[in-house]
């Protein structure tokens, strides 16, 4: 639980300022083609896509708006929508799948009332399945904010979202 | 891209000779054979997605399977496009595509015109093995015009690559990715975009379908003749689909015309007013103090009484012609014929009342270098140079093939406009100038290509003659006057000459402009320097047509020069009918109550003549002070020809019947000719072209047997063919004139997309898409006046005032605003004082 709880950084709630787009272009403005390395950087500093950076970058960059949504919603790197303060990834590969990973998932997604990829309404966590991870020694394994946790079933899960929830509310 | 080297290649036995550039595809085409390809289209970038176009190719003893569309051709290779082989990769390639289709033939608009059912049928693929997965989207209806369907699409990517390649909007793309990808406009959002149509033309399958034709009709019923559209002056080949004497749709052909299949908005879509309600059907006559309707023979009489007693009493001077610009070159050379017999010269269109020396007197006054281009001349520019030019609004098509020749040619574009006009989502460089000082900025260009004789100064009155006593301009100040800063404009004159033969494009605003002449003769400069050509946009389809065929007080047919009369008079047409010097006014096709500046002094002007003889589908401000109304058939249905902007003569088709009792002008011109005891003996349109290509010589050898589409081009004999500097005179117009304060908004006025002369208020399809007069104001500008995207505004000049919808774009920059005309009900020209060189108005929430 440790472990996982520092892992914990200040991607959530960011402040949409669109200075930071700018300066992110510009700091890629001699970098023909870029499209896909300035909205990586947009999405470091923001944890997701804002609507209104895609707008800019598209302006700039003079990608047709259509063509860079196109991009953005290709990759699943790229999210279109804020995430939640705690990014919960359970994976779903074929290990996992064997050790019930399924359960995790239904367990999650019921307990925040979310579809999954979706954010919780209070902004603090977003569920998303995802393909092998690496961890298959620690089936049924999730990552929490990039760090994997493992070994674990339903209700150790909704333990650490509720100590989670708890922290988040203090 | 060609490389001019010709290869010779085997398709199933038979040996095709082909352009080294092409691709397998293209070699199949040319022999005739059918390949069942869904995602090829030669004008688009190759996508090589569907893969149904696969064939074996064998080369150098060995066999592969590759894409024709993707495949170049090389010496000496063998196609095979039908063995066993390739039709059992063709079948299980279609029972893929099949199986993402939901098979709504039974209920879908596009079958008998749908390239997968050709496919399917061709490779006969009944239903597979796999099941058949709908997707189930909701049909999106989110615009007047383009109907889209998910679930119908099989990603062949052509409506994504028109839509940026040609028409430069990019609106859709492919989203999301694999089962769930979708073509279609980020987040979702509705479609906004020019509504050209373009997608819908080459969708294979009928996910975009055309709204306003749904379930009308089946591919198979309809009839189909190609005529040439009746809005703008680019000439475009329409295809009018007719079911059971009914105008139901317009389509496109990539084969014929000068547009390659290319349609906007208007053309495609504008064709409505045909049938509209509103159109005049009944000959009425003006008695009881109203109008009512009557006979032909009736009004013919009266109309033919009428002019003869003017004449009688008050001389032939007494009678003048306002004709549009609209009608064809038969209708025009017969009204021309019969006025003239009848010794009355004053035969006026709105543009040349306008300005005489940039229409009939164009060839007068520059000679070899009047600004017409044959549009094959485009793929040979060196660079493309928009200036005051809005194309893609206004003469979309032209805009397509220019984006055309830059994506395969990678030629760079340059744009100067006074207001941040869109052309295409890619690279381009643009300069922004203060509206009135495109003289300033023209010649500073010029003295930065040393075109002068002087390397720095400049006579304002005769740039190429040495600055001496006249004032003189230099560089600083034409950065200051048209606030571009000598850095910008030396790039671009950098540019420009880097580039090599430019083609200048000068846009309705400079034509509008009332510094037009001088404007047009620094930009022919230019471009005479570097090498290119200047194209001036004229406004309707048959500008050209109109004017070669003589409508002018200064020049007969053909440019003859009439004796004793003034290119520029000291007093114009509607001061001498304020005057009431005019008794009796025939107005041909046109109102010039909407469509002139200083819309109200007209309606004044007009009030004062007695008699208005008034020629119009339509009811409009003209025919109702008009006391004889002639009912006339629209382009769509009758027989004729238009000439273009580039001077190319091309026949248009009776579509339907016309409707009503309405007649073409030349019958009419016919009949009153009888009745004023001039006679015409033709028996036809045709007729009438003949005795054209007799008497006017540029259209030597011109038939309607003989014009099929874009065949000829109207030889004009240049008044000189030696290229000389054209004199102009480097004036700002603000400079000229006190501004008011009180308005310090600049207004300029102008074509929209959708709206387009006096045909398109008709078309309940471009009303769907623009219902009204829209004023464009800049975010910064909006933001101080307090006005918000939609709100409903009242804009004033000194002169008057209209009611408009606001729109807060990036278009305008500070100070500029951008006004639709052509709205009757809040006509933009009534804003303009006619002694005034530049508009300047307020704007305030209304």
């Amino acid at each position: 639980m440790n472990d996982l709880s520092s892992a914990v950084n200040n991607t959530a709630d960011n402040q949409i300022n669109i200075d930071h787009v700018n300066e992110i272009l510009d700091s890629n403005k001699d970098f023909r083609g870029g499209a896909i390395p300035v909205l990586q950087k947009i999405q470091i500093k923001y944890g997701y896509l804002p609507k209104e950076s895609l707008y800019l970058v598209s302006k700039r960059l003079r990608i047709p708006l259509a063509h860079l949504v196109g991009v953005a919603s290709f990759y699943a790197q790229f999210r279109m929508s804020p995430r939640g303060k705690y990014m919960i990834k359970i994976c779903c590969g074929t290990a996992c799948h064997v050790k019930g990973s399924i359960k995790l998932v239904d367990r999650a997604l019921e307990n925040l009332e979310i579809e999954a990829g979706e954010t919780s309404t209070d902004n603090l966590f977003t569920v998303e399945r995802v393909a092998c991870i690496g961890a298959c020694s620690l089936a049924p394994a999730i990552t929490l904010n990039d760090v994997a946790a493992g070994h674990l079933n339903a209700d150790q899960l909704e333990k650490i979202i509720a100590d989670l929830k708890a922290d988040g509310l203090s | 891209m060609s490389n001019n080297n010709m290869i010779t290649i085997t398709i199933d036995g038979t040996e095709v000779t082909i352009d080294g550039g092409k691709k397998i595809y293209d070699a199949c085409i040319q022999a005739g054979i059918y390949l069942p390809g869904l995602c090829y289209d030669p004008k688009l970038t190759r996508f090589g997605g569907c893969r149904m176009c696969v064939v074996d190719v064998t080369s150098r003893g060995r066999t592969r399977t590759k894409w024709a569309c993707c495949e170049p051709v090389k010496e000496g290779i063998n196609v095979s496009t039908n063995s066993e082989e390739i039709r059992k990769k063709r079948k299980v390639i279609m029972e893929f595509l099949l199986a993402a289709h939901p098979l709504d033939c039974p209920t879908c608009n596009a079958s008998g015109d749908c390239s997968l059912q050709d496919a399917a049928y061709f490779v006969e693929q009944k239903r597979g093995r796999i099941p058949i997965k709908r997707r189930n989207e909701p049909l999106l209806i989110d615009n007047p015009v383009i109907e889209r369907d998910y679930n119908k699409c099989i990603m062949c990517g052509k409506c994504v690559s028109i839509c940026d390649e040609i028409q430069g909007n990019g609106a859709i793309g492919f989203q999301k990715r694999g089962y769930w990808t979708e073509v279609g406009t980020p987040f979702r959002i509705p479609l906004k975009c020019d509504f050209c149509g373009q997608c819908l033309h080459v969708c294979p399958v009928g996910s975009f379908q055309d709204h306003t034709e749904l379930y009308k009709g089946h591919a198979w019923e309809y009839e189909t003749t190609s005529t040439i559209c009746p809005y703008c002056s680019v000439g475009c080949t329409v295809v009018a689909n007719v079911k059971k004497g009914s105008f139901v749709k317009i389509t496109s052909n990539d084969l014929i015309g000068v547009n390659n299949g290319n349609l906007c908005a208007k053309g495609r879509f504008g064709h409505d007013f045909v049938q509209a309600e509103s159109r005049l059907t009944q000959p009425a006559v003006y008695k009881h103090s109203k109008q009512e309707d009557c006979t032909w023979s009736e009004i013919l009489e009266i109309t033919a009484n009428n002019i003869k007693k003017t004449i009688q009493d008050y001389g032939p001077d007494s009678v003048a012609v306002i004709a549009s610009e609209t009608m064809t070159n038969e209708d025009a050379f017969t009204l021309q014929k019969l006025f003239r017999s009848i010794g009355i010269n004053n035969l006026q269109t709105l543009s040349n009342l306008n300005n005489p020396e940039l229409n009939s007197g164009i060839f007068e006054k520059f000679g070899a270098l009047a600004p017409l281009l044959d549009y094959n001349e485009l793929s040979s520019a060196g660079s493309f140079f928009f200036f005051g030019c809005d194309a893609s609004k206004e003469n979309p098509v032209i805009a397509n093939m220019v984006r055309v020749v830059m994506r395969d040619k990678k030629i760079p574009l340059y744009i100067a406009n006074c207001r941040n006009t869109e052309f295409t989502p890619h690279e381009e460089e643009r300069i922004l100038y203060k509206y009135g000082s495109e003289t300033h900025l023209l010649a500073a260009l010029m003295l930065k290509l040393s075109v002068f004789p002087n390397s720095e100064m400049v006579n304002v009155e005769n740039p190429f003659g040495s600055p001496g006593t006249t004032p003189s301009m230099n560089m600083p100040t034409a950065a200051d006057i048209s606030g571009v800063s000598e850095e910008e404009i030396a790039d671009m004159a950098k540019g420009l000459s880097g580039a090599g033969k430019p083609v200048i494009f000068l846009g309705k605003e400079i034509h509008d402009h009332k510094r037009s002449t001088d404007i047009v003769a620094a930009a022919t400069n230019l471009a005479n320097f570097l090498g290119g050509r200047v194209i001036l946009y004229r406004e309707y389809c048959n500008s050209q047509g109109v004017n070669d065929m003589g409508i002018s007080p200064t020049h007969l047919p053909n440019y003859k020069k009439v004796q004793d009369v003034d290119l520029a008079p000291a007093i114009d047409l509607f001061e001498k009918m304020k005057l009431g010097k005019i008794k009796t006014l025939v107005v041909a096709d046109c109102d010039p109550i909407t469509h002139f500046n200083d819309g109200k002094f007209v309606q004044e002007a007009m009030s004062q003549t007695e008699f208005i003889v008034a020629l119009s589908s339509f009811a409009t401000s003209t025919t109702k002070l008009a006391k004889t109304v002639f009912p006339l058939t629209t382009s769509y249905e009758r027989d004729g020809s238009f000439t273009n902007n580039e001077g190319r003569v091309q026949l248009i088709r009776k579509v339907i019947e016309p409707i009503g009792s309405s007649r073409p002008i030349w019958e009419i011109m016919k009949d009153l000719g009888s009745n004023l005891g001039i006679e015409m003996s033709y028996n036809n349109c045709e007729d009438v072209a003949n005795e054209i290509s007799q008497a006017v010589e540029a259209y030597r050898g011109f038939s309607h047997k003989n014009i099929a589409f874009g065949s000829q081009v109207a030889k004009y004999k240049a008044m000189s063919d030696e290229k000389h500097s054209l004199n102009f005179t480097i004036k700002n117009v603000e400079q000229t004139e006190q501004i008011d304060v009180k308005f310090p908004i600049t207004a300029i006025i102008g074509n929209s997309l959708y709206h387009l002369g006096a045909l398109s208020r008709h078309s309940k399809t471009l009303n769907n898409i623009e219902p009204r007069v829209s004023v464009e104001l800049g975010p910064d500008d909006a933001k101080n006046l307090e006005l918000n995207d939609g709100d409903e505004v009242t804009v004033k000049s000194k002169h008057g005032a209209i009611k408009a919808l606001l729109k807060v774009d990036n278009r305008s920059p500070i100070g500029v605003v951008f006004i639709t005309k052509n709205f009757e009900v809040a006509p933009a020209l009534h804003l303009i004082d006619r002694n005034d060189s530049v508009l300047k108005v307020t704007i305030a929430k209304s």
